[in-house]
């Protein structure tokens, strides 16, 4: 049957990647829809008001849209998705936001009578907008709270105000790293970056880039960075991750040490280029009290901002957000998925996803690892079982996790691989105390300070510790480039994002070896329900799990 | 030997009664005189038809009504004037009018039971007449969406089944889906897919016999549909929407078949010329009127500006869409089945995952609530059955389905009748060789549950053993007691019958039959109605009889579902009451009629059946009045209701009306 895509009438669209088209047919609705899975078969897609209205500033029409979905489609288009499509571009361009002779002011235009009636008819409106003749005027730190607001009741703004050029800075990449080894953009860095940056153009310069852990994000940031030629915010989630980033930077760029600054806890220094903490930017004295140190956005006329990770932007920081879109700013994650359901804040505020790309597509490329993933099932001791039954639904899963017969098959798991860098990673900190103690390896949670933290990754990236045990301080931005097998004893119940970044601490690209995922679960327990929705986001990124029973030894794969 | 045409043509004549003869001879001929002679009579008359002049005048005279009156009789030949009305969509009186008028300009004739084309001016008359003439059909003017096509397809049927799978009891006791399950059902299928929609899959589903009493899919039936072909399947759903019974349905869906392979697409019909279409194509198949609007509602047929009807362009192929397929299963436990599958296969998908969205592509999810629900509906080997309709399934997949369908089986929730026994009385039990088969596994010393039916095979089965002093037990009670019961029971001296089963016919001393009682019975009766083979009015009779009580036990069903049991015929549906008219001379009911009379009112009257006989064109019953015993003779095409007294039983007297 001809065609690569199914296009259903929830406005998702079905990519068959087994058919021949697939190619053409993934080029031509990428500019309208987003990739929302990519499991082995079929990949799924999504039109969203959003992604159309993003179509319709990058030049598409309707008919373009319709024209592209006809060409590749296997069935009819469902007629709603068609009118649907055809109703939502056409609302792009009927409200449009300029500057005014004011710097502080902007000026919303409204054509349609009708449109500004209903406008002016909105309480939540009416504290923005001040009517003047045929459109409103506006603050201008309320640009993005009122694009927000208007996208929410369907009236996407065409943003004519340009972006803050901010103070220039001077730098490139180097050609040879400071560490000595060749270095060049990859295609799709270079790719994700120039779609980012649009050639500077209005409606570009704002938005989220989605690659998977240990494909280079940060160089991805740094290219960006590398267009626009101005000072640059980097916020990103703690202390660890940002010291990779200023190490990246010397390593890679031109930027001298002494240009960047490091705002965190310990220090507080404002630079052309600044790595900050999520946590240092939503302290406050109490709960009373204004974030302090919210004012770093101010203190410097940034060109950029980089928001590292960020499906973790605190919610606190949304409002600041909102009012510095004259800024460039990009977001970087590995999953979108938000277990607050905050996605669509993020990224009407950030902006929406710009550059996305299968993880499977990467792994035969060879930029990120193949993995293998495991699932090894154990049985609950029989003291447990009638424990288990009789506890409750937060208990039973604590029991589960904590199934002392973990201890003895990661310990096998570890010694099977025993020419391998191993990261044992779990939930609770008695569980992991046991372990390290049994493996004789370092323990890292959060209890730890800082600077023993980064001995124990030095010493691990250095390969003097071949195991460390973790607590979920090391889910996120933290690189351990040998890292090539990660045991997972305990998880947060069923976090998929959390599956993610566990599975993204061992894809940096390996010269001999494969990666190896395993995730320790107790059979019969509710931890294989959490355990199967924490694994459907990799599934759905085409990974496949061998799941085998542990029954006191094991042969690894 | 046959006849030649003029032959056929002098013996129609010869055949008419004299009155009649003379009166046509003196129309066209003029004045008789006398001494006559019949033969040079009918002489005459043929040499005047065969004349040019003569034949212009008849053809000049034709209208649009006669061509279709003529096109009918040469496609039909028909052998009664019912049977004509019904082909032409006119009322008998309009239809045996035309008729008579067309006998008496010479155009039609009868002939060995049949009405006939007047065989001399065939010639002429015949290529008036085409058959196009009763189809309505002309070039479509107007072009329809390529891709419009039914949406009642054998995949939605089966995503429906899933979809009631996984939620007993959707509906309420009115057969409406519950409001939360209709939200779902918004959710799960298309915009497209609306409430009208949904009631009318139900009532297909209802109509194949493959949803319960209580609305539940019976996973039985489903699977005995998956043993169609496809196009069969297809075919027979389409036709489920037009009648009544599933019997009904089969019959018809070969009809239909038939139908839209006879259609062509470039062109449009009246609706009645649809009908009249369907009916040449099966002959015995009662067509309705109603049907064109529900093949339209369907979306099998597009109704067109000029109020004419055109095949929507994808039906043939989603009647005939056969091919290779695939079913995909993804390490994500989601199931993704291509178009065009076998019943077979979607039904085992259907049986073993969760339908998670109906449309363009149909989704599916394998968890473990589906294995075991799967497992419950017979398909006891999950694996086997996915690897053959998928493949190799992911390792994580096979991996999991294993444990699930273990554990399926680590409990079981047995429904069934349990026997209760003391000790002491086992062994008499045991030692009958009727107790084997009564009794499909021991649960426990002295506790036994049996293969019964019913409390009262048990009960049969006790009291041939003696015990005459049965107590039976509900199961409430039974859940009632202390956990050590079966000690608690062996105190007692009785023999105690237990059921936990849905169709139980038990009651305990303190449980009143009661409303509940009796609907359950209703509904256990009328289920094992739907499974006779009783007509369709036969089957709306033995309904009503349910319902008034009348039918107490299951052997009612089958002598009265063998049997004619019409009671009562009324409206337009004169077979029904030529049917039961016959069937109280047989059997000498009294008859009540309602006949109606010539200033458009009704008499009524209650008479004793004597001889049903044919007078022309006329079915005269003649009868004797009750109680004065007047002998009377009544034209059944006037009787506006007839109900056999036998047959009261229904209604009493003095409320019997119209």
């Amino acid at each position: 049957m001809p065609g690569a895509l199914i296009v259903q009438s929830d406005a998702s669209i079905l990519l068959d990647v087994h058919d021949p088209d697939a190619t053409n047919a993934r080029e031509d609705i990428a500019p309208f829809a987003e990739l929302e899975k990519s499991p082995e078969h079929m990949h799924t897609y999504r039109i969203t008001p959003l992604s159309l209205w993003n179509a319709a500033a990058a030049g598409l029409d309707a008919g373009q849209v319709h024209q592209r979905l006809a060409d590749h489609t296997r069935f009819p288009v469902p007629p709603n998705v068609r009118s649907q499509i055809e109703d939502t571009i056409s609302r792009f361009g009927r409200l449009r936001l300029v500057t005014t002779e004011d710097d502080h002011t902007l000026r919303l235009e409204v054509d349609d009578i009708e449109v500004r009636v209903e406008l002016a008819g909105r309480a939540k409106l009416q504290k923005l907008l001040q009517v003047d003749g045929e459109g409103f005027l506006l603050r201008l730190a309320d640009r993005g709270t009122l694009k927000q607001e208007l996208i929410q009741i369907g009236y996407p703004v065409e943003d004519l105000v340009p972006l803050s050029q901010g103070e220039a800075i001077a730098f490139g990449f180097r050609s040879t790293t400071d560490s000595g080894l060749d270095f060049t953009l990859r295609d799709y860095q270079t790719e994700a970056a120039d779609t980012f940056y649009g050639g500077g153009a209005t409606g570009a310069g704002y938005g989220t880039v989605v690659l998977p852990c240990g494909a280079g994000k940060t160089v991805v940031g740094m290219a960006v960075m590398d267009h626009v030629q101005a000072s640059t915010l980097i916020l990103t989630t703690n202390i660890a991750a940002v010291h990779q980033w200023i190490d990246e930077l010397v390593d890679k760029t031109t930027l001298d040490r002494s240009e960047i600054g490091e705002y965190t806890g310990q220090r507080k220094e404002i630079r052309a280029v600044t790595v900050a903490t999520y946590q240092v930017l939503v302290w406050r004295p109490d709960k009373e009290s204004d974030f302090p140190h919210f004012d770093l956005f101010r203190k410097r006329q940034w060109g950029l901002v980089i928001y590292d990770e960020v499906h973790l932007l605190p919610a606190p920081v949304f409002r600041v957000v909102a009012e510095i879109q004259a800024i460039r700013r990009l977001g970087l994650t590995a999953t979108l998925v938000r277990e607050d359901g905050h996605e669509a804040d993020v990224f009407s505020l950030v902006g929406p996803k710009r550059y996305d790309v299968p993880w499977k597509q990467l792994e035969q490329k060879g930029w990120i690892a193949t993995a293998l993933c495991y699932e090894v099932r154990l049985d609950l001791p029989k003291s447990l079982r009638t424990e288990y039954a009789l506890a409750d639904r937060r208990a039973k899963f604590r029991i589960a996790s904590e199934n002392s017969l973990k201890v003895e098959a990661c310990r096998q798991i570890v010694e099977n691989h025993w020419q391998e860098s191993v990261m044992v990673i779990g939930q609770y900190l008695s569980q992991l105390e046991e372990l390290a103690e049994v493996l004789d390896a370092p323990l890292v949670t959060g209890k730890l300070a800082n600077k023993r933290r980064e001995e124990i990754y030095r010493a691990f990236r250095e390969g003097t510790e071949r195991v460390i045990v973790v607590s979920k301080v090391a889910n996120f931005a933290i690189d351990l480039p040998d890292a090539s097998v990660a045991v997972q004893v305990s998880g947060t119940f069923g976090s998929r994002q959390e599956e993610a970044q566990r599975l993204g601490r061992i894809l940096r690209p390996k010269e001999h070896n494969n990666s190896h995922f395993y995730t320790l679960v107790s059979n019969q327990t509710v931890e294989e329900t959490f355990a199967a929705n924490r694994q459907r986001f990799l599934t759905e990124q085409g990974y496949a799990y061998r799941i085998d029973h542990w029954d006191g030894e094991f042969v690894t794969g | 030997m046959s006849l030649s045409r003029a032959e056929v043509f002098q013996s129609y004549l010869l055949d008419l009664d004299d009155e009649s003869f003379f009166a046509l001879m003196r129309n066209y001929l003029g004045p008789i005189k006398t001494p006559y002679n019949k033969h040079a009579l009918i002489a005459s008359l043929e040499e005047l038809l065969s004349t040019e002049r003569t034949r212009d005048r008849i053809v000049e005279l034709i209208d649009e009504e006669d061509r279709r009156v003529i096109a009918a009789v040469r496609v039909l030949q028909p052998d009664s004037l019912t049977r004509l009305s019904r082909f032409l969509g006119m009322s008998y009186e309009a239809t045996l009018f035309a008729v008579s008028n067309q006998r008496d300009r010479l155009i039609l004739i009868d002939s060995g039971g049949r009405l006939l084309i007047n065989p001399l001016l065939a010639e002429v008359l015949e290529p008036l007449a085409p058959a196009a003439v009763l189809l309505g059909a002309v070039r479509c003017s107007q072009t329809v969406d390529p891709d419009r096509s039914p949406w009642l397809t054998v995949d939605l049927v089966y995503a429906l089944y899933a979809f009631l799978a996984a939620r007993p009891d959707a509906q309420t006791g009115s057969g409406r889906l519950k409001r939360s399950v209709q939200r779902k059902l918004n959710e799960t299928f298309p915009h497209a897919f609306d409430e009208s929609k949904a009631r009318i899959c139900l009532h297909v589903l209802e109509n194949l016999e493959t949803l319960g009493p209580d609305g539940n899919p019976n996973a039985a039936a489903f699977a005995s549909l998956a043993e169609l072909t496809r196009g069969e399947l297809t075919s027979l759903l389409w036709a489920a929407h037009l009648v009544g019974s599933a019997a009904h349905a089969y019959s018809v869906a070969h009809t239909l078949r038939e139908l839209l392979h006879t259609v062509q697409e470039d062109r449009c019909y009246e609706p009645q010329g649809l009908l009249r279409l369907m009916m040449l194509t099966g002959q015995d198949v009662p067509v309705r009127e109603d049907w064109v609007p529900r093949l339209i509602e369907l979306g099998i047929f597009v109704s067109t500006a000029d109020q004419h009807v055109q095949i929507a362009p994808q039906t043939l192929q989603e009647l005939e869409a056969a091919g290779e397929s695939q079913v995909r299963v993804h390490a994500s436990m989601e199931v993704t089945p291509q178009a065009h599958l076998s019943p077979r296969t979607l039904y085992t998908i259907a049986t073993l995952c969760d339908l998670e969205q109906y449309d363009r592509q149909v989704r599916y999810r394998i968890n473990e609530r589906s294995i075991a629900r799967g497992g419950s509906r017979g398909l006891t080997d999950p694996l086997a059955a996915l690897n053959q309709i998928a493949g190799d399934l992911p390792q994580n997949v096979r991996f999991q389905i294993e444990r699930w369908a273990e554990r399926a089986h680590a409990v079981r929730v047995v429904e069934g009748i349990v026997l209760v026994v003391k000790q002491s009385e086992a062994e008499i039990l045991e030692a009958s060789p009727d107790f084997a088969q009564l009794v499909a596994t021991r649960l426990a010393d002295g506790v036994y549950l049996t293969n019964a039916t019913g409390s009262s095979e048990v009960e049969a089965f006790l009291e041939r053993l003696g015990f005459t002093s049965v107590q039976t037990q509900r199961s409430e009670a039974v859940a009632d007691l202390p956990p050590d019961y079966r000690e608690g029971l062996r105190a007692t001296s009785q023999l105690v019958l237990g059921s936990n089963g849905p169709n139980s016919l038990m009651s305990g001393p303190s449980d009143q039959p009661g409303e509940d009682t009796a609907g359950r019975r209703k509904a256990e009766l009328k289920s094992a109605l739907a499974a006779t083979s009783a007509e369709e009015v036969q089957r709306h009779e033995l309904e009503l009889r349910i319902d008034r009580k009348l039918i107490i036990d299951r052997a009612q069903l089958e002598y009265e579902s063998g049997a004619s049991a019409l009671s009562e015929a009324r409206g337009l549906d004169f077979t029904a009451k030529v049917r039961l008219i016959e069937h109280a001379l047989n059997r000498h009911d009294i008859l009540e009629l309602h006949v109606r009379v010539g200033d458009g009112g009704r008499e009524r009257y209650l008479v004793r059946p004597r001889a049903l006989v044919q007078d022309g064109e006329e079915l005269i019953l003649r009868a004797v009045t009750e109680p004065e015993g007047r002998a009377i003779r009544v034209r059944v095409r006037r009787v506006s209701l007839a109900r056999r007294l036998s047959g009261m039983l229904l209604r009493p007297w003095n409320q019997a009306g119209d």
